[in-house]
């Protein structure tokens, strides 16, 4: 059997059959999220379970799809894929911590030393351990550990201004400064020695 | 929200209400956490602090006792969470203003610490040091 290419019909399949293909991977996706037999028996134990009107109303839905799939796969494929990324997207926001400290409130950039070296603590009675951070020190410790070596991280001081609103919380009524763990000019980490 | 328990400032001897919860940047910090035993408490812990320090050079805020909750049953106190302090400790994490109201009840407000009383003092604190005082007469809201 020959395949005439140039013979728009010869196309027409061709276009089709891609579609044909799309619309059943994307059945097979749907599938996975079908609820499980469990789920049906609960359901159906409760009194939920699918009709047979269900089911026809399932049957005319999905080859509604199927056929609009085959007509339209090109845009169909492109609004896939901008859903995907919308939806990765939205998982990354969720995902990454609110930080109190924001790019606008980082002051100076400095070293692990000078940052111990600047927070011996100025206790009236003394009482405080004689450590950098002072009782915040084991915190400090922690945030070390997970700074890492890596030689694009940096570590600043930061200062948010009294009555700033930032992170989850609104209006401080003090300032809060601390440090603040950047890598290429994204904060990646922060510690907090004050704040109310 | 139900008015909350205040917490406890022990200044020139007296134990006054003070509306403000200066270990919370702590917890913060360490990630500590605590669970609400009840509705007045959601922060799960009451503090007791003390100005301590002599008025002619430093003073500074110290946590003195408390009360924590770990769950609704196992309670911790200084010991637990600072422990080898028992005179106290330094609240050097601490920088804003607190608030000590006096005098009459003006106006009860069921939430937060949002009710009203005749005066506020207000000591405000830099890294768990005073630095300065002020007083508010306060009036009745019509």
């Amino acid at each position: 059997m020959s395949v005439y290419w140039n013979d728009w019909v010869t196309w027409l399949y061709a276009y089709l059959a891609v579609g044909l293909m799309t619309a059943l991977v994307f059945y097979g996706f749907s599938l996975k999220d079908r609820p499980t037999q469990f789920v049906k028996d609960i359901r159906s134990a409760l009194g939920l379970g699918k009709t047979l009107k269900d089911h026809l109303q399932d049957i005319l839905v999905y080859s509604i799809a199927m056929v609009v799939i085959c007509v339209g796969w090109p845009g169909f494929l492109v609004w896939a894929a901008l859903k995907k990324r919308e939806d990765r997207m939205r998982e990354l926001e969720v995902e990454e911590p609110d930080y109190l400290c924001k790019p606008e409130y980082l002051i100076r950039k400095v070293n692990l030393i000078e940052a111990e070296q600047e927070n011996w603590i100025a206790d009236p009675l003394g009482l405080t351990p004689n450590l950098p951070f002072g009782h915040l020190n084991a915190a400090w410790g922690k945030f070390l550990a997970e700074f890492g070596l890596e030689a694009e991280n940096e570590l600043w001081f930061f200062e948010v201004p009294k009555g700033s609103s930032t992170g989850e919380y609104d209006m401080f009524e003090g300032p809060i400064s601390g440090y603040a763990k950047v890598v290429n000019g994204k904060i990646m980490g922060e510690f907090v020695i004050e704040g109310s | 929200m139900t008015a909350q328990v205040s917490e406890t400032l022990i200044y020139h001897g007296k134990d006054l209400m003070m509306l403000s919860n200066p270990l919370d940047p702590y917890l913060r910090a360490t990630g500590i956490h605590f669970v609400s035993p009840h509705t007045a408490n959601w922060r799960g812990y009451k503090g007791t602090w003390e100005i301590k320090g002599s008025e002619e050079t430093r003073q500074g805020l110290y946590l003195v006792k408390l009360k924590a909750h770990r769950s609704y049953e196992d309670v911790v106190g200084l010991a637990e969470i600072f422990p080898g302090f028992p005179d106290g400790v330094f609240a050097h994490w601490f920088s804003g203003e607190i608030r000590l109201p006096q005098g009459d009840l003006l106006e009860y407000v069921h939430g937060g610490y949002a009710s009203q009383y005749e005066y506020d003092l207000f000591l405000e604190i830099k890294k768990g040091l005073i630095i300065s005082k002020r007083a508010v007469h306060n009036k009745a809201r019509s």
